[in-house]
C-alpha cells in the first residue's frame, strides 16, 4: 500500500505501525535463504509459509515486526501473512520456551490416558496450557492429532515425538531435559 | 432545438445483457412436487428463486457459493421412489435434469439443525443486546431449522474484539464463521487489512491490528455478516430495533451514481441508511459515504427557522405572502443547485422565468455536466451492471474510488470476466467462487488506470502508472483518432514504429486491448473539471463502435437534472456576476456557491436587493442572507434526482415535515405568489406541480404515469410490528394523535398498507425489506424473479435519453470559459484538489466520524519533488490565498505520484474554489508548525465533544419518549 492511497487520518484511528525496512530487521542471511525460496515458488507470497518457519528458526517464535519484514519482502500485506502465521499451530505468534511441547489431545489419546498425562506433565512444569515456565525453558500446547493413533498417547517436544506416554514417562522425559538447563544458557527473544 | 423528448419506453431491460446467457429450464422434484429450475445454476440459488425457504449463511447471490457453512444441506434421491438418498449442500451441486430432492426429508432437516445447534456452541446469548436482533439472518435461520433447545452446557470460546474505526463495530464472539466478511471485504472489494485468522474453533476475522478499516466499502460489512458481528457504530450509538424504524426508499445523495437505499427513522431522528437492491445500479453493496453520509440531516447546523421576515409563530401560507411581499423587487433571479431535486430546480425556474435562471454552476462547470450530457442522451453512458460486464475498462483522469466509489467497485468486478471466461471454458460454473478463483491466479480483464496518482484500483490494473493530466488527454485523443480511423491498428502500427516512446507504447497496447474487447467501457469523471477530457471523450463516443460503452460521471446527485434544465438563456455564475443586481431579489435555493469565493458571496449578498437563501444546513450564504427559508433535506422530502446515465429516479421523505419548514419547490410555490407570475400557486400537491412541470418545463422527465400508478396504492413506512403508537407521547398527551396525512407520496406514516406484499402488482419501490420468516434484509430474495436478479414489481426507469441536441448556447459558452481544466501551478508544481470519500463535499465536514475519517490538511507531492521546497528539507508548508489568508499543510512526499503534479487537500475546499485562490506556497517555521499541531489537536477534540454533543442532543429529543432503548457501544 503506497502513501497515496493510505493518508493519515485526522481521527488517529490507524495505530501508526513503526515499519521497519525488512532489510533492518532481517539478516542478510535470513533474507537469502527466503530469496532461495521464493526462487523455487512460483509467486513471491507462496513461500510464505517457509519464511516464517526460516525466521522462527532464527528468533523462536515470530513477533510483530518479523511478521511485517517478510511480509514487506514478500510483497505481500501484513493480514495475509497474519492470516497464514496464525493458521498454523507450528508458527509461535508469542514468545515461547526453549522447548514447546505439544500435547496431542485428539480422540485416540483421550481414549488411552491422555488425561492423567497431561496432569503429571502439568504438575512436573507448573503451567498450564498456553503458559511458559518462568525461567523460559518449557512452552505447553496442545495438539490436534501427531498422526501417532496407533501409538497413543502422544506429545512431541520441538521436533521430537514421544509416544505410549505414561505419567511416569512424560515426567522422566521433562526431568531429563530441566537436567540440561545448567547446559545451554536460554536466550529466548523479548 | 432543445426540447426534451423522454423515451419513456426505454427501460433497463432494453439495454442487451450480453453475459446473460439464456440457460435451459429442466425438470427437477422438489419434495415430490415439479418445479422447472435453470439448468447449471446452483441448488440454492435455484430453489430460493422458486421462494422455497432453504436455510443458508456463507453463498451470496453476489459472491457465489463456497460450501463453508454447510447449512443449506438437502437431500438428493437416488430415483423417483424418495426412498434412498444423500445429504448434498444445495449450493455447492449444479442443476441436473430430473433430480428428486428432499427439503423436508429428515435427515437432511435434522442434519440442518444440527448445524445451527454447533454453531450455538459459541453463539453469544446476547440477541437483546444485539444491533443485530430482529434483523438477523442467524435469528431467523435458527427458527428456521426449528433448533429451539439449547443442548450444550460448556463454555463459549471468546475473543477480544478490534477498534475498527468510527463507523464499524467488532463483536467476534457473535461469529458463525461463515466466511462471508473476508470474502467481500477481501475478494469483492478488495480490501488490503482484514483476513481470515487462526484455525478449527478460534477463526478470528479482523485486521492484523486495531485500526479504521481502509476500505470505501466496510460498511457492507454490517449486511454481508448474517449475524452481528459488524455493526453500524453510528447507528448502534442512538439505536432502534429494525421493527421500529420507520422507512421509506430514498436515493443516495452522495454522488451521481443514484445508488438505491433506505432510510430509517424514530422518533424525529434519522437513524441509518442501508442498501436497497436495484438490479442495474447498486445491487446488494452501496459505498460508505452513502451509509453514513446522511448524518448532517440530524446534525446541529439544520436550518429550522425563518429568518429575516417577520411571521406569527404557526405558519401561515398568506402571513408569509404579505411578508415577503415588502420585499419584491424589479426582477427576480433564482439560483438553482444540482444537489436539490428537479421538482425543485424546475419549480425555481418556472417561478422567475427562464432569462433569471442561474445554474449556479461556473461556465467550466456547465461545459463538463453538457460533456455528460451529451452521452446521456444518446444513452451511452453505461450501467453498473453494464461496467461489471464489460472486458476492457479505461479509466481517464479520475479516482473513482474516492469520487464515484461503486463505480470503482463495478469495475473491479469487471477485471474478472476473464477469470469466468477461463473457468467457462474450464467446465466451472461461475458461482464456484473458490473454484473460479483459483483457476483464474492472477489472470484479470484489461483495466488501463491513466491517472496522475495511484488509487485503490491498481492492484488489479494492468497499467497504473502516473501521468501528467496533460499526457492523460494526449492519450484520449490518440484512443479518439483510432477509433476514427478506418484502419484501426495500422495508426497504432505506425505510431510505435516511428516512436518507441512508453506513452506510444501504452496507446498501442491499449488499441490493442479496445479491439478485442466485446464490450469495453471507458469512463471519465468531473473530479478536476477537466474539460478538454471530458470533450475529447465525448467527441471518442461520436465516432466510437456501438459496441462502446462510457461513463462520463457528474459531480452532484442531480447534476443531469439540473443541466437538463439549462436552456441558451441560464444563466453560468459568471454571468450572473455580471449582472446588475441592484433592482433584483436573487434566490439561492440549496446552494451554498461553493464554487464562489467568500468575497464573490459577499459581493452577490451586496450587490442584490434582496437575497433569499433556501436551504436545510446553514453556510456563508445563508448567514448573509437578508431571508432563509428552511428546507427539508433529502429525507423529509419527495423528489426526483437524474443520475448520470439519465434515469429520473424518485425519493421519498421518511419522516413528516416539521413546520415551518418546507421543500424547495414548495417554497418556490409559495414565493410564486409574490416574485412570480402566480403560475405555480394552486398546485398545492405535489402531482399537480409534477403535471404541471411536464407540460410547461423543458427538460422535466414526464413522469406522470409512473407516479400515477404509484398512487393507486396507499404503502406503509412502518413495518407491522412497529411498536409506541399509541404510547409514544402519552407523558405528553394521552390522546392518541392523528397519522400526519402524507399526500404527496405513495406511503403513509404508518403500519397501514400493502407495504411488504407483493400481490398489488403495483411498481413502488419497497420501504423496508421483510417477508414472512426472513426479518434481515436477505428477505428482498423473495421480492425478486429470481436471486439476485430483477425486482418482482419493478417499476419502469424513466431515463432522460433522446435526440436533443444539447443547448445552443454550447460553442459560444465554451469558449468564453477560461481555463478548461480546474488546476494551479505554483513552483512549477501542477496543483490539484486531492479527492477523498469522507473529505470532498460540503456535509462531509458536518459529520463528525467522516471528520475523523479524513486525512488532516496536506499537500501531497512526487518524492522527486521535495527539492522544491527548501531542499526537501520541510515537513509542513504554508499556503497563501489572494485574500492574504494562509494555512498550513503537512507535506506528504509519494513514490505514486506524477511528477510535477501536487494534491492539495484542505477542508476550505469544500466551500471555496480553493485552487483558484492560492497564490504561493512558502515555508513555516518550526514554531508555526508546533501551533499548527497544537491547532489539529484541538481540531480534533472539538470534533469529539461535537460528536458527543450531537448525539446527547439527539438522544434529548428522545427524552419526550417514554420508551429507552440502549444499544450496544457508543
Amino acid at each position: 500500500m503506497s502513501l497515496a492511497t493510505q493518508l493519515p487520518r485526522t481521527g488517529e484511528g490507524n495505530i501508526e505501525i513503526n515499519q521497519l525496512s525488512y532489510r533492518d530487521y532481517l539478516s542478510m542471511d535470513e533474507i537469502d535463504a527466503i530469496e532461495h525460496e521464493v526462487s523455487i515458488m512460483g509467486k513471491r507470497h507462496a513461500a510464505g509459509i517457509e519464511a516464517l518457519k526460516l525466521v522462527q528458526k532464527n528468533r523462536g517464535w515470530i513477533s510483530d515486526d518479523s511478521l511485517y519484514a517478510i511480509a514487506e519482502l514478500l510483497q505481500m500485506t501484513v493480514s495475509q501473512l497474519e492470516g497464514i502465521a496464525t493458521f498454523y499451530n507450528l508458527i509461535y505468534r508469542q514468545p515461547v520456551g526453549r522447548y514447546v511441547i505439544h500435547v496431542c489431545d485428539s480422540i485416540s489419546c483421550y481414549l488411552t490416558g491422555y488425561q492423567a498425562v497431561s496432569e503429571a506433565i502439568k504438575a512436573q512444569l507448573g503451567i498450564g496450557y498456553g503458559q511458559t515456565t518462568e525461567d523460559g525453558m518449557f512452552t505447553l500446547l496442545t495438539n490436534a492429532c501427531l498422526g501417532s493413533c496407533d501409538k497413543a498417547p502422544a506429545m512431541m517436544i520441538g521436533e521430537d515425538h514421544f509416544e505410549h506416554l505414561t505419567p511416569q514417562s512424560a515426567r522422566d522425559i521433562l526431568q531429563q531435559l530441566q537436567q540440561e538447563r545448567g547446559k545451554k544458557p536460554e536466550t529466548t527473544q523479548k | 432545438m432543445d426540447k426534451f423528448q423522454p423515451n419513456q419506453s426505454t427501460t433497463q431491460s432494453e439495454i442487451a445483457k450480453p453475459m446473460e446467457v439464456k440457460t435451459d429450464l429442466v425438470t427437477v422434484h422438489v419434495d415430490g412436487k415439479a418445479v422447472q429450475l435453470p439448468k447449471g445454476e446452483n441448488l440454492l440459488a435455484a430453489i430460493l428463486s422458486k421462494k422455497y425457504n432453504l436455510p443458508y449463511f456463507c453463498w451470496h447471490p453476489s459472491m457465489g457459493s463456497i460450501g463453508a457453512c454447510r447449512q443449506c444441506a438437502i437431500t438428493q434421491f437416488t430415483d423417483e421412489t424418495q426412498q434412498k438418498g444423500r445429504t448434498i449442500m444445495a449450493c455447492m451441486t449444479p442443476v441436473v435434469d430430473g433430480m428428486f430432492l428432499g427439503l423436508e426429508h429428515a435427515p437432511a432437516a435434522e442434519f440442518r439443525e444440527q448445524v445451527i445447534a454447533a454453531m450455538m456452541t459459541n453463539h453469544p446469548h446476547d440477541c437483546p443486546v444485539c444491533g443485530e436482533g430482529g434483523a438477523c439472518h442467524l435469528q431467523d435461520m435458527t427458527v428456521m431449522t426449528g433448533h429451539s433447545h439449547r443442548q450444550y452446557q460448556g463454555l463459549k470460546r471468546t475473543f477480544t474484539n478490534q477498534y475498527l474505526g468510527p463507523l464499524v463495530n467488532h463483536e467476534m464472539n457473535r461469529c458463525i464463521t461463515c466466511y462471508r466478511c473476508e470474502r467481500f471485504y477481501k475478494d469483492y472489494a478488495g480490501g488490503k487489512d482484514f483476513s481470515a485468522c487462526g484455525s478449527k474453533n478460534q477463526v478470528y476475522f479482523g485486521r492484523q491490528q486495531d485500526g479504521v478499516l481502509e476500505s470505501e466499502f466496510a460498511g457492507n460489512l454490517v449486511e454481508v455478516c448474517p449475524t452481528g458481528v459488524f455493526t453500524d457504530k453510528p447507528f448502534a450509538a442512538h439505536y432502534t430495533r429494525k421493527w421500529d424504524l420507520q422507512s421509506a426508499p430514498s436515493i443516495c445523495h452522495g454522488c451521481a451514481v443514484g445508488c438505491n437505499i433506505s432510510v430509517g427513522e424514530r422518533y424525529g431522528s434519522v437513524r441509518r441508511v442501508i442498501n436497497r437492491y436495484h438490479n442495474d445500479i447498486n445491487g446488494y453493496f452501496i459505498c460508505d459515504k452513502g451509509r453514513f453520509g446522511f448524518a448532517y440531516v440530524n446534525g446541529d447546523d439544520r436550518i429550522n427557522k425563518i429568518s429575516g421576515i417577520e411571521l406569527a409563530t404557526a405558519f401561515k401560507p398568506h402571513e408569509f405572502s404579505i411578508a415577503m411581499a415588502r420585499h419584491n423587487a424589479k426582477t427576480t433571479v433564482g439560483i438553482g443547485s444540482a444537489r436539490a431535486s428537479q421538482e425543485s430546480n424546475a419549480a425555481l425556474k418556472q417561478l422567475v422565468g427562464r432569462e433569471n435562471f442561474c445554474s449556479g454552476l461556473t461556465e467550466l462547470q456547465q461545459e463538463c455536466l453538457r460533456s455528460c450530457q451529451a452521452l446521456m442522451l444518446q444513452n451511452r453512458q453505461a450501467s453498473i451492471s453494464d461496467i461489471e460486464q464489460s472486458d476492457c475498462i479505461i479509466v481517464l483522469d479520475e479516482d473513482l474510488t474516492q469520487t464515484s466509489a461503486r463505480i470503482a467497485l463495478a469495475v473491479r468486478q469487471a477485471t474478472r470476466n476473464a477469470a469466468f471466461d477461463k473457468a467457462e471454458q474450464m467446465g466451472i460454473p461461475r458461482w464456484q467462487d473458490d473454484a473460479v478463483r483459483t483457476a483464474a491466479q492472477d489472470l484479470r480483464s484489461d483495466l488501463y488506470l491513466l491517472q496522475s496518482k495511484s488509487c485503490k484500483l491498481d492492484d488489479v490494473a494492468a497499467f497504473c502508472e502516473p501521468m501528467l493530466p496533460e499526457q492523460i488527454l494526449e492519450l484520449a485523443r490518440d484512443i479518439s483518432d483510432f477509433a476514427n480511423n478506418p484502419h484501426p491498428l495500422g495508426l497504432a502500427q505506425t505510431r510505435t514504429e516511428g516512436s518507441h516512446s512508453e506513452s506510444q507504447t501504452l496507446l498501442s497496447r491499449i488499441v490493442q486491448s479496445l479491439q478485442h474487447a466485446k464490450r469495453p467501457v471507458i469512463i471519465a469523471g468531473c473530479s478536476h473539471w477537466h474539460l478538454a477530457l471530458l470533450q475529447a471523450v465525448e467527441k471518442l463516443a461520436t465516432h466510437a463502435p456501438k459496441n462502446w460503452q462510457f461513463a462520463l460521471l457528474p459531480d452532484a446527485v442531480n447534476a443531469m437534472g439540473l443541466v437538463s434544465l439549462m436552456d441558451e438563456h441560464t444563466l453560468s455564475l459568471e454571468q450572473l456576476q455580471a449582472k446588475d443586481l441592484s433592482s433584483s431579489a436573487v434566490i439561492a435555493m440549496e446552494n451554498s456557491l461553493p464554487a464562489w469565493s467568500s468575497e464573490q458571496r459577499k459581493q452577490l449578498a451586496e450587490q442584490a436587493e434582496t437575497l433569499v437563501v433556501i436551504d436545510h444546513s446553514r453556510h456563508q450564504l445563508s448567514e448573509l442572507a437578508d431571508i432563509v427559508l428552511p428546507a427539508t433535506a433529502f429525507t423529509e422530502s419527495d423528489g426526483v434526482a437524474v443520475n448520470y446515465q439519465g434515469l429520473a429516479q424518485p425519493f421519498f421523505a421518511v419522516k413528516p415535515q416539521v413546520k415551518p419548514m418546507h421543500s424547495s419547490w414548495q417554497w418556490c410555490q409559495l414565493l410564486d405568489d409574490v416574485f412570480g407570475q402566480g403560475t405555480l400557486i394552486g398546485l398545492q400537491k405535489l402531482s399537480q406541480l409534477r403535471s404541471y412541470l411536464t407540460d410547461n418545463v423543458t427538460g422535466y422527465p414526464d413522469m406522470n404515469a409512473m407516479f400515477a400508478q404509484h398512487l393507486l396504492f396507499k404503502s406503509a413506512r412502518q413495518p407491522m410490528r412497529y411498536s409506541g403508537r399509541t404510547a409514544m407521547i402519552a407523558n405528553q398527551t394521552v390522546h392518541e394523535p392523528k397519522n400526519p396525512v402524507d399526500s404527496d407520496s405513495p406511503y403513509s406514516f404508518s403500519m397501514e398498507g400493502p407495504g411488504n406484499d407483493d400481490g398489488y402488482g403495483h411498481a413502488l419501490p419497497r420501504s423496508f425489506s421483510w417477508a414472512p420468516g426472513w426479518n434481515s434484509n436477505q428477505s428482498i430474495s423473495k421480492y425478486q424473479v429470481k436471486v439476485g436478479g430483477v425486482m418482482s414489481n419493478r417499476a419502469d426507469m424513466i431515463r432522460l435519453v433522446g435526440q436533443s441536441e444539447p443547448s445552443a448556447s454550447r460553442a459560444q459558452t465554451s469558449s468564453s470559459a477560461k481555463r478548461n481544466h480546474r488546476s494551479q501551478r505554483i513552483l512549477g508544481l501542477q496543483l490539484r484538489q486531492l479527492e477523498h470519500l469522507f473529505a470532498n463535499d460540503e456535509f462531509a465536514g458536518k459529520i463528525a466520524e467522516f471528520n475523523l475519517m479524513a486525512p488532516p490538511p496536506c499537500l501531497l507531492i512526487n518524492t522527486d519533488d521535495t527539492g522544491k521546497f527548501n531542499q526537501g528539507t520541510v515537513s509542513h508548508v504554508r499556503v497563501e490565498l489572494t485574500d492574504n489568508s494562509s494555512f498550513i499543510v503537512q507535506l506528504i512526499p509519494c513514490a505514486d505520484i506524477a511528477k510535477g503534479v501536487a494534491y492539495l487537500h484542505h477542508p476550505r475546499a469544500n466551500t471555496s474554489p480553493l485552487l483558484d485562490l492560492v497564490v504561493s506556497i512558502s515555508t513555516v517555521s518550526d514554531a508555526d508548525i508546533s501551533a499548527h499541531q497544537q491547532q489539529l489537536s484541538e481540531n480534533l477534540e472539538q470534533i469529539l465533544q461535537q460528536k458527543n454533543r450531537n448525539l446527547a442532543r439527539l438522544q434529548q429529543t428522545d427524552q419526550r419518549i417514554p420508551i429507552q432503548i440502549v444499544g450496544e457501544g457508543s
